[in-house]
């Protein structure tokens, strides 16, 4: 996750941790983590039911009723054991979070063992009723899934008016104060739209968005033909930092982050050099912080059924299930190989990717995503075929 | 501005920290972004532009600007269960 309004533009919007609690007294402790020890903000695909038919859903969801999901025990058992091992947030998705009538029960639940509780949705069921129940829950993040404007995202949810539907979802969440934003996932279809993407986000006030890149997962997959090409990356991460950069000048400081290409740091960092050498050195800095990818590390997922995965886009390969044995019991046994090279994987990425060997970003972006890898190459510790970074940009020649 | 206080087994723990990696300072901030945002803390040599320095009990510690600007105290204590916890207080 790159922060581009806060590295390119050098803004930090004010902790949501304070937004929410306007009586100190009533402020909840955060858990103050070691960067190095943290552990996994877990996304819980709670249901696989979804009222929409995304072409590009990783959950392949239909509208049907779906067996072998958690109950809701069995969530609560799960948040239990997710506080008990310090994971800061949980994040519950889908399908369609909404559809499972237990959304609320159980996010206030994660909330009262101390966990901060965002939601990712499709925004489409958010009415002023349910945008209320989210505000009581005290929700501290709603992510709005919009992959385009009315016509390209329209086609890609499958039904016609989901567009207006989800924007009067976030609307409705502006409304009533619960903090809203837009997810976007680029591809070769909807990367037109972004320049509207931001007019939108003006328009309605919308105070942030994330930029997705595609990640396409398990050998065969067909989203691979959706994936921009390298330049087209490049040339999209221009058009986002320079709208990016207009709104903050216009008095709108939107937060804008991009997601899943951890290159987009050095890329931001190679534009400030041009641009501020000095504000490009303290980038540096922060980017140092940010220790790049970190499926298996930082961040897990567990789908519908219990089956736990590196991330949310590992779901053909399980490390156990939540209904036999405890999340932190399946998140820290590295009797598991992939597990365990996820967990310490710079030498299996040095010794199998050729570019990531010979980059000087390595530490940083921490070999980007490994399940792209294995898409293309079959190789789960090979390159990441979605670096879009020069053989100058990451210093080959001056390492090999 | 922000008053800063740390209660004796967080420092104890900090120190034991800054030991191990061989680092003279700590910086708290905000990780991750999005929905992901998290409180870190990490061994630093120098804060970085816009930090606030603090010291206590002989340890430097660099907060976040963001951090301390909106709030009155920070507050970092040990708890035995759970690790080091932050309360922001307006």
């Amino acid at each position: 996750m790159i922060g581009i309004s806060k590295l390119y533009c050098g803004t930090v919007e004010p902790s949501d941790a304070l937004r929410y609690g306007r009586d100190s007294s009533k402020l909840p402790s955060h858990l103050l983590q070691f960067s190095k020890d943290k552990k996994p903000v877990v996304v819980w695909n709670m249901g696989r039911r979804c009222n929409l038919k995304c072409v590009h859903c990783y959950a392949q969801s239909k509208d049907i009723e779906y067996k072998n999901e958690l109950t809701t025990q069995q969530g609560k058992d799960l948040i239990d054991d997710l506080a008990q091992f310090g994971a800061p947030v949980i994040l519950f998705s889908g399908g369609e979070p909404i559809m499972r009538k237990d959304l609320p029960e159980l996010a206030q639940y994660a909330k009262s063992k101390g966990m901060r509780a965002v939601i990712s949705t499709n925004g489409t069921l958010i009415d002023k009723k349910m945008a209320k129940v989210l505000k009581d829950i005290g929700l501290s993040y709603v992510g709005v899934s919009l992959d385009g404007m009315r016509e390209t995202n329209d086609k890609f949810r499958g039904m016609k008016g989901a567009f207006d539907a989800a924007l009067n979802g976030m609307r409705n969440c502006l409304a009533e104060g619960v903090k809203v934003g837009l997810r976007f996932t680029i591809n070769k279809k909807n990367v037109k739209d972004i320049p509207a993407i931001f007019d939108l986000l003006e328009k309605e006030k919308i105070p942030r968005v994330c930029f997705y890149h595609l990640v396409y997962a398990g050998r065969g997959s067909k989203l691979v033909e959706q994936e921009l090409s390298h330049e087209e990356s490049r040339k999209t991460l221009d058009i986002i930092m320079d709208r990016t950069k207009a709104m903050h000048d216009k008095g709108f400081p939107i937060e804008v982050l991009t997601v899943d290409n951890h290159c987009d740091g050095p890329y931001v960092y190679f534009r400030l050099l041009k641009e501020d050498p000095k504000r490009a050195a303290e980038v540096f800095e922060l980017l140092q912080m940010n220790q790049g990818n970190s499926s298996g590390i930082g961040i897990g997922c567990v789908s519908w059924d219990g089956s736990v995965h590196a991330d949310q886009f590992w779901r053909h390969y399980s490390f156990g299930n939540v209904k036999e044995r405890k999340f932190s019991e399946i998140w820290t046994d590295t009797s598991n190989e992939l597990m365990a090279g996820l967990k310490s994987r710079k030498l299996l990425i040095k010794a199998n990717a050729d570019r990531c060997a010979h980059c000087k970003w390595f530490d940083i972006c921490n070999g980007n995503f490994r399940v792209r890898a294995e898409a293309i190459y079959g190789n789960v510790w090979a390159d990441d075929p979605a670096c879009y970074l020069t053989k100058e940009e990451i210093g080959y020649s001056e390492t090999k | 501005m922000s008053k800063l206080f740390i209660d004796g087994k967080a420092i104890q723990l900090i120190k034991k920290e800054l030991l191990k990696e061989n680092a003279n300072a700590m910086r708290i901030f905000t990780g991750g972004g999005g929905c992901c945002k998290r409180f870190e803390i990490t061994p630093v040599k120098k804060p970085l532009a816009g930090d606030v320095a603090f010291t206590q009990d002989g340890i430097d510690i660099f907060i976040e600007k963001e951090l301390v600007d909106n709030t009155s105290v920070i507050e970092i204590k040990l708890d035995e269960n759970k690790g080091l916890l932050i309360n922001l207080i307006e």
